[in-house]
């Protein structure tokens, strides 16, 4: 230690270096341990009223606030002594942002709600904001949908929203006629959009070929 | 003192450098080039880096004079720093001319390459296959050849892929417009054919047959 010391006091100047290397040394590893980490994971949000509530996903316990997880699905429960369990499952190419409002059910827990009511308006302004973000990328995603629904003489297009949640939406071509179904496809594409990308239903059209070939 | 102080600039230039080569390397990806020709004949192709950010314009005008960074002739994986790409080959006696863009990032990336047999290899082809082809039809489809006429009949890339119209027997001249169907067909391993847009529809979608290439539903559906 002695020594150490009189190392110090003799070489200042290479001392204050040796420090620097060390000091970038571990800020480097800082650095590069949780990137090389996290390497190909994705930040699930989860936002917890009460904050200690416990919470799994898939039956591992995680903290609220940010979680790097593998993307995939997944299966959320909270629960907290005298609040409801909360069960919610996803995907997380869906969802990136879980609230967590657990309800209160024990008197204790319903008083304990009442003077936090700040907590759960602010959870939930954040869900809020965050579902007005997602009905703006679906448009972003589907911006064919600002031109339906499309009336006209011969056809009408209009278009559907797969019950799976998936986002890509299914058009609908309603014309009696083939030249109805032609010019709607037509019109489809003089919008700048290629009707090869949708899945599309032709609702006045039997397929001859269907009912025999399935 | 000096000596130390030296020893000490030269430790820390070392670690810099070493740091630097680290991430450095860490940017550059690998990029697995697949080269589709089942064919086995003459394919070659350059990779060429793009300096300008801007997709749009011709790439390829000029493209003589740089010096590619390698030449693909049969699958490799090259390891490539982030930017935007293209990959040129000249055409030949079999093979249509190829242009190929691709960008890496931040991540290794697949690449696959598939020459096109040029149209007359291609309708050799089909006369060739047209037999089988219309027999997986009809196994499919039983009423299909009853109602329907064949109208168009292509091979795509390879002669792998066929797509075909079929128009309605009855329909007559002086109808404005008739619903042409569309299909596809797979030539398998084995050399027979299998109809993989079953029934035949008005419009294929690439939404539901995602293993079809995009640019054969859009020919198709544009006939």
């Amino acid at each position: 230690m002695e020594r150490f010391r009189y190392f110090v006091f003799n070489h200042r100047v290479v001392s204050l270096f040796l420090f620097g290397l060390v000091l970038m040394g571990v800020t480097l590893l800082f650095w590069l341990i949780p990137s090389l980490k996290n390497r190909g994971k994705v930040v699930i949000d989860v936002a917890a009223v009460p904050k200690d509530a416990v919470i799994t996903l898939n039956n591992e316990k995680v903290r609220a606030g940010k979680n790097y997880v593998v993307p995939g699905d997944y299966s959320l429960k909270a629960t907290h002594d005298g609040f409801g369990n909360y069960n919610y499952s996803f995907h997380t190419d869906v969802v990136r942002y879980l609230p967590v409002l657990l309800v209160p059910e024990s008197d204790q827990a319903k008083e304990w709600a009442a003077n936090n009511e700040r907590s759960y308006a602010e959870v939930e302004g954040r869900a809020g904001e965050l579902a007005q973000d997602q009905g703006l990328t679906f448009y972003q995603k589907n911006p064919i949908t600002s031109q339906l629904p499309f009336r006209s003489l011969y056809f009408d297009i209009d278009y559907q929203i797969p019950k799976d949640n998936n986002e890509n939406v299914v058009l609908e071509i309603t014309a009696s006629s083939a030249l109805g179904r032609q010019f709607a496809v037509k019109q489809i594409r003089d919008w700048g959009f290629e009707p090869t990308d949708y899945s599309i239903e032709f609702k006045e059209f039997r397929n001859p070929l269907k009912v025999n070939s399935q | 003192m000096k000596k130390t102080l030296f020893f000490t600039v030269f430790v820390l230039l070392i670690i810099s450098g070493a740091v630097y080569m680290f991430l450095s390397q860490r940017s550059y990806q690998n990029v697995n080039l697949v080269v589709d020709n089942p064919s086995g004949k003459s394919f070659k192709a350059t990779i060429h880096r793009i300096d300008s950010e801007n997709h749009e314009g011709d790439y390829t005008s000029g493209l003589e004079n740089t010096k590619p960074i390698t030449e693909v002739s049969e699958s490799i994986v090259v390891n490539l720093r982030p930017g935007n790409y293209l990959v040129v080959s000249k055409g030949n006696v079999d093979f249509e001319d190829m242009t190929t863009e691709f960008s890496v990032q931040d991540k290794p990336i697949d690449v696959v390459l598939k020459p096109s047999f040029t149209s007359a290899v291609l309708e050799n082809e089909l006369v060739r296959q047209r037999d089988k082809i219309v027999s997986a039809l009809r196994t499919t489809s039983p009423n299909a050849t009853n109602f329907y006429s064949i109208d168009i009949e292509k091979l795509y890339q390879q002669g792998g892929w066929f797509g075909g119209t079929l128009v309605p027997k009855n329909s007559s001249d002086q109808q404005l417009a008739v619903d042409v169907l569309r299909f596809v067909a797979q030539k398998q391993s084995n050399g027979s054919w299998r109809i993989v847009t079953n029934p035949p529809e008005l419009l294929l979608s690439h939404v539901k047959y995602p293993n079809i290439p995009r640019e054969i539903l859009l020919d198709l559906n544009r006939q």
